[in-house]
């Protein structure tokens, strides 16, 4: 009998200590933040689906790994240049081998080597392709080039060249929305952050509207309120645009060549001004701009449309966007509605800064003329989606703050062992005897993660889950989309409402005594 | 057909008057395609068109315009027509209240019943405020919706339309190219203020 108490105890206990431990490290994902928990769930959602792109992410590290899976997957021949030590080389892979390897002595011969195998599709390793750009360039001059970015992961995506005021240049073809100059793919990764919530409170439109629009008037400002300016003269332009500071400003206009230019119904200039000179003027400002005009791609260097544009579809894409998590999010939905846009290095930098801004911890980042050196020095190639170590030990010791001030107001002073043993480890018969050192790992269990999977567990069940739910009815429901972004900036307010209810309730039954203090008393020594 | 693409409010309340003749237009004259259908396209479209016709679209528009125009005017009308007779109503039922309660309240007094005689003297002075800031909103203070205000804009609009109507007639009657131009900026001016009242008063701009 003693041996099957004791089997059961060490049982229970390491099944306590798993538990506990794996509740503990779930911090990581289950923290207040709704976007952790949404990264949480795909991550379940994609267990066991797509086990092929898992593979090459995964396990596929050298080069000629990635190379012979792609050509083992194709029918036909894969053609690739890639850097072979000093050299370069030309590869045709078939069926997972390599069946001919031609010798480029020097940057120089990509270009000849491409011109005469130009009717072939190579794949590119990213970091060639951007060290030998400008011979790439060459043979885009020249016509049609069907060249693939082969990145470390293993993706491949199209390059494209493109034509714009500044001749001939390449570019990614992420989607069929969103395309990257070179230099801006690089350094993608600052699209991919956090931070949409923090630029979307210091968003700024000015929209460039004739006084009679009506209609285009009455959408912004009842889409946007006071976030949007309507201006339609060059004075009151040059005003908002000074008025600027750290902010993330969508410009909305009509352009003619490289001008913004509006007209009156006399065929009047009311505004005109080169594109240029109002990104200069809101760089000036430590702010960003997002311009919205037709092919202000193709037209600058600036990020922007690549075809014609409707101001109406940019207003429903911008509101579309505003509850998006990260820039590129925002922007693949605005791309979606409007049509092609391409992304250069204008605007990276400046984002994360403007967003910076937002948090006064790291005001210091825009202080001064350095903004965008400021961002360029801090570039990684890609960001991690997960939270700094000191976020993380926050997180874990607030939930444990709150699950010890639930439990001491559910235990009604009745003590850490009856709260674990009654709410914890429900059902289970084994009880410990605290008076013995052994005892002692016991104790730091229930102090340290005990709480915290009460608190866990209530919050999910009372708080994250019902958030995420009214957070989608309100979005479905509102005519714009701040009510739920109100309401997700006010995501910790239900968190304190809990535990104020908890203790009402204990006040309110005080009165009929503790009617588990028996039990308690009755299990306290096994 | 450059010098009307500008001319947004006068396609948007034709486009809301009647969307098939604006799908019409739009399909025979490519350069007038986004601005009837109500797009703000933020670039210049080169299209090259014969402007051969341009007198005939222009007195299309224009008539089209008048039609549209007048149509705003009634919707603007009826709203302020109800309005009115809302304002009217409420008057009525609030001075039928202050008697009432004058009433009561003189009976209060006569009797010595100091308790109905508060109540009655409070709802009296709460329902004679109601009239006075009613009176005042809608007849001194000329607030954006108000009656006083929309009626004043109705008179201008009408005014405006009749000088434009009549200036479309004369650019009928002589296939004037350039009057009829003028005829259509005179009804966007018009198709302006029409959109404007009717905003102001709580009609949808679509």
């Amino acid at each position: 009998m003693e041996s099957l108490h004791s089997t059961r105890k060490i049982f229970t206990s390491c099944i306590s200590v798993i538990f506990c431990l794996l509740v503990s490290f779930s911090s990581v994902f289950l923290s207040f933040e709704a976007h952790a928990f949404g990264g949480f769930v795909s991550i379940l959602k994609n267990l066991g689906k797509n086990a092929d792109v898992v593979k090459t992410l995964d396990h596929l590290g050298p080069l000629a790994d990635q190379l012979n899976l792609i050509s083992s997957k194709n029918s036909e021949s894969i053609y690739a240049i890639v850097e072979n030590g000093e050299r370069l080389e030309a590869q045709v892979w078939s069926k997972g081998e390599i069946v001919e390897r031609v010798d480029i002595a020097n940057p120089s011969g990509i270009t000849r080597f491409l011109n005469h195998y130009r009717h072939l599709q190579f794949h590119i390793p990213e970091k060639d392709i951007i060290k030998y750009q400008s011979a790439f360039i060459k043979v885009a001059e020249k016509g049609k080039i069907d060249i693939n970015l082969l990145t470390d992961s293993g993706s491949i995506f199209p390059i494209i060249s493109r034509i714009s005021n500044n001749g001939v240049g390449l570019a990614v073809q992420e989607s069929n929305y969103i395309s990257y100059a070179l230099d801006a793919w690089t350094k993608r990764a600052l699209l991919q952050e956090y931070r949409m919530a923090d630029l979307i409170e210091r968003m700024h439109i000015i929209v460039m509207v004739n006084k009679a629009d009506l209609k285009q008037r009455t959408a912004f400002v009842n889409a946007f309120g006071k976030r949007v300016s309507l201006v339609d003269s060059e004075a009151a332009l040059n005003s908002e645009l000074m008025a600027l500071d750290k902010q993330f400003a969508v410009l909305i206009g009509h352009v003619e060549e490289t001008n913004f230019l509006l007209k009156g119904y006399d065929g009047q200039p009311l505004i005109k001004i080169p594109v240029k000179d109002v990104h200069n003027i809101i760089d000036e400002n430590n702010s960003v701009a997002l311009m919205m005009g037709c092919k202000i791609g193709c037209k600058t260097s600036l990020t922007g449309a690549e075809a014609d544009i409707d101001a109406l579809n940019v207003l429903t894409g911008i509101k579309s966007g505003v509850i998006t998590d990260t820039p590129i999010q925002f922007l693949e939905i605005l791309a979606k509605e409007i049509g092609p846009l391409h992304i250069d290095k204008d605007i990276l930098g400046r984002l994360r800064v403007v967003a910076d801004s937002n948090a006064k911890s790291e005001k210091k980042l825009v202080i001064g003329s350095s903004m965008v050196m400021s961002a360029e020095v801090l570039l990684p190639k890609r960001m991690p989606h997960v939270y700094s170590p000191g976020m993380t030990i926050f997180l874990y010791f607030f939930n444990l703050l709150f699950g010890w001030l639930i439990l001491w107001t559910i235990s009604k002073g009745n003590g850490i062992t009856f709260v674990w043993e009654r709410y914890v480890l429900v059902g289970s018969r084994i009880k410990y005897n605290l008076s013995k050192p052994k005892s002692i790992y016991h104790i730091l269990i229930i102090l340290l993660c005990g709480p915290y999977f009460v608190s866990v567990s209530l919050l999910i069940a009372f708080f994250i889950i019902p958030f995420m739910i009214i957070m989608k009815i309100i979005s479905w429901i509102s005519p714009i989309p701040y009510p739920s972004y109100i309401f997700y900036r006010l995501r910790w307010l239900p968190f304190y409402f809990i535990y104020l209810i908890v203790l009402s309730v204990k006040l309110t039954f005080k009165k009929y005594g503790d009617l588990n203090e028996g039990d308690t008393k009755s299990d306290a020594v096994v | 057909m450059k010098e009307i693409q500008n001319l947004t409010p006068l396609f948007d309340i034709i486009r809301q008057h009647n969307p098939s003749f604006s799908e019409e237009l739009a399909k025979n004259n490519p350069d007038l395609a986004n601005v009837a259908m109500g797009k703000r396209i933020l670039g210049d479209k080169e299209i090259i068109q014969d402007d051969d016709n341009k007198i005939e679209v222009y007195l299309q528009v224009a008539n089209e315009a008048a039609i549209a125009a007048k149509d705003n005017i009634d919707k603007i009308r009826a709203v302020i027509d109800r309005k009115t007779k809302t304002v009217g109503r409420f008057g009525l039922a609030v001075g039928i209240l202050t008697s009432f309660s004058m009433a009561v309240l003189l009976g209060a007094i006569v009797n010595n019943n100091e308790a109905l005689v508060l109540v009655t003297a409070i709802i009296a002075f709460l329902s004679s405020i109601l009239t006075l800031s009613g009176v005042y909103i809608e007849t001194i203070s000329g607030g954006e919706g108000s009656i006083s205000r929309g009626k004043e804009d109705l008179l201008l609009i009408m005014d405006k339309l009749a000088q434009a109507n009549s200036c479309y007639l004369v650019a009928k009657a002589q296939s004037d190219t350039n009057k009829a131009l003028a005829s259509l900026i005179m009804f966007n001016d018009v198709a302006e203020k029409c959109l404007l009242t009717g905003t102001r008063i709580g009609i949808k701009v679509s």
